[in-house]
């Protein structure tokens, strides 16, 4: 079996085995979505190339990362717990964003005066936040997020943030978490 | 003079097994009884190290004078046993030596293998005996070595046990913690066998026996008991020194591996001309960050994995599959939680999409786990009725009453529910 060298396997490996962006999205920054396009048009030969190395590539809804075989088992209980981490603050966006997902852009400022006052947003920022306060915290988190290809800054002197395709990796992960809730007497949603 | 004993630190082990320790104690000892007027010193250096010998007035003469022996008897160091015609140490000052010294010291069994061969010898004398005059005295010796016996035994346990801890915790030398725990296992099996020996001769000698004198029969079982005390303390001990020795070892393999890391990186350094502490300030090269290979995890490792997942939700605290409980033990006040912020809209778009009316609807909502209050209910039964956005669709003219508990309430139904009745 022959496996041609695909002409973007070099900075695609560079791209998503290095630093804490892990994953490639259809309208991220910089050179991401021209990649992005170059490898959709030649995903097979990537895919193939890579598996021979032991590099799985996957695609979830716009976006692509690499998976690998035999993880030490420590490693990938470090991943569940970071992916766990990742999903509390997804179900934190979508409830104080109006209809967060892909593509939306919005602003820190916004979000952090809905927080303001809102004792469990503010439980939840000491957990996941780094700072005095809240607006700190806020600001931490978010960049945390950037960091790790989720979000992009849109406009950085207004504070504005757009979501990335990376965020429905970390939606599919959710969907399939199913959590068993100890059986309780018939409720409705509440507030 | 009569020889005396001198009891050799280490008399059980090999020749030269910790000649180490061994000198530090000698070192350690003369060092310790310089707390001590020089007059004093070298007669208490030598009644403690012959406190298992018998010392007679002549012999205490011999080494030491009489002024001297007097005030080390009114300063109440010294004590002089009338009954035996014998000095010895006091019981707390020996004690107090004994724990000042201690933690080489302690672990000795030798004074209960001493007292073991003197109980022995006095039952063997008793019974050689013809006078019961005779008897009477060895009969007296007797208990009063079991006395010995049942006020040390407990003590020395806990002397070998705080022994064990502090040579587990001083000191940076994985060997010699290894070697002194391990000595202190040896001790503390050797004690064990002198305890069950004890055990033993009072449960079945033909002399204990025999002899129905309350004094003895009270202090045999008295001992007895002590015995199986020390024996249940002793196999606690046993499991204490087996816990450290792994923990010493496993922290000495790991030492060692640093120690041969460290040489490696010594070695690469001198044949490739690197200084490994420059690289890594720069931080560039296969060893950091940027350049690790990592990669993401497929998400249907939730479904291939549960159990892993199901301990990362555990860790994170986010799920309802079974746990250990801890209960937690409140002063009984309310906390004083800020009340939640209930969002009213979204309270009044769930009750348009089902069928009961409003009143009742509001006894199902639940706010951080738990039901509204009275308070609440009231309080949004009456925000919702009152928003002018909502109150069209509500029309609340037409409503029925009913009524529950203390509250006389409109009967409104949601608006879907309304428009299906006209």
């Amino acid at each position: 079996m022959k496996i041609e060298l695909p002409a973007i396997a070099g900075r695609l490996f560079a791209r998503l085995t290095h630093g804490d962006d892990l994953l490639l999205s259809r309208n991220g920054p910089n050179e991401d979505a021209e990649l992005f396009a170059q490898l959709e048009a030649d995903e097979p030969g990537c895919e193939a190339y890579f598996s021979t190395l032991g590099y799985h590539l996957r695609k979830s809804d716009g976006c692509y990362y690499f998976t690998t075989d035999d993880e030490p088992h420590a490693n990938l209980e470090t991943k569940l717990d970071r992916l766990v981490r990742l999903v509390r603050v997804l179900d934190f966006l979508s409830t104080h964003i109006e209809s967060f997902g892909e593509g939306l852009t919005f602003s820190a400022a916004t979000l952090g005066a809905r927080c303001n006052n809102d004792p469990k947003a503010e439980r939840f920022l000491q957990y996941a936040g780094k700072g005095a306060t809240n607006a700190e915290r806020l600001t931490s988190m978010l960049q945390s997020l950037v960091r790790q290809g989720y979000l992009s800054e849109f406009d950085a002197n207004r504070q504005e943030y757009r979501v990335l395709s990376a965020v429905n990796y970390l939606l599919e992960f959710a969907d399939r978490i199913e959590i068993q809730n100890n059986p309780a007497p018939e409720e409705t949603s509440n507030a | 003079m009569r020889p005396l004993r001198r009891y050799p630190p280490f008399r059980s082990l090999q020749p030269g097994q910790i000649p180490l320790t061994k000198n530090e104690m000698h070192v350690q000892r003369d060092s310790f009884f310089r707390i001590f007027s020089s007059e004093l010193r070298g007669a208490l250096q030598y009644f403690f190290e012959n406190r298992r010998a018998r010392i007679t007035p002549e012999i205490a003469s011999e080494f030491v004078d009489l002024a001297t022996l007097e005030r080390l008897v009114a300063m109440g160091l010294i004590e002089f046993d009338g009954e035996s015609g014998e000095y010895r140490l006091d019981d707390r000052t020996e004690r107090y030596l004994d724990e000042m010294l201690g933690v080489t010291e302690a672990a000795q069994a030798d004074w209960l293998v001493g007292l073991l061969e003197e109980i022995r010898r006095a039952i063997d004398g008793y019974q050689s005996l013809s006078d019961p005059a005779k008897g009477d005295a060895l009969l007296r010796r007797v208990s009063r070595l079991l006395r010995t016996c049942k006020s040390r035994i407990q003590r020395h346990l806990e002397e070998v046990g705080s022994a064990v801890d502090y040579d587990y915790r001083a000191g940076a030398d994985y060997e010699l913690k290894l070697l002194k725990l391990k000595w202190h296992l040896e001790r503390a099996r050797s004690y064990a066998a002198a305890v069950t020996e004890l055990n033993n001769l009072l449960r079945h000698d033909s002399f204990f026996q025999i002899h129905q004198e309350i004094e003895l029969i009270t202090l045999r079982r008295q001992v007895i008991q002590k015995c199986n005390q020390v024996g249940d303390g002793l196999i606690d001990i046993y499991q204490r020194i087996e816990e450290y020795l792994n923990r010493v070892q496993r922290d000495y393999a790991r030492a060692r591996k640093l120690l041969q890391l460290c040489s490696l990186i010594e070695r690469h350094e001198h044949l490739t001309a690197t200084n490994v502490r420059a690289v890594a300030e720069s931080a560039t090269g296969p060893w950091f960050h940027e350049m690790r290979l990592r990669t993401l995890l497929d998400p249907r490792i939730v479904d291939d994995r549960p159990e892993l997942l199901k301990r990362a939700l555990d860790r994170a605290g986010i799920t309802g599959s079974a746990g250990k409980t801890k209960t937690v033990e409140t002063d009984g006040t309310e906390s004083e939680d800020v009340p939640p912020i209930i969002d009213w809209q979204n309270v009044y778009e769930a009750f348009t999409k089902q069928q009961t009316d409003l009143f009742a609807f509001l006894a199902k909502i639940r706010v951080e786990g738990r039901p509204l209050t009275e308070e609440e209910r009231v309080d949004g039964f009456c925000s919702i009725l009152t928003n002018e956005e909502w109150a069209d669709a509500l029309d609340a003219d037409q409503f029925a009453t009913a009524v529950e508990g203390n509250w006389e309430y409109a009967l409104i139904k949601p608006p879907a529910a309304i428009a299906n009745k006209t």
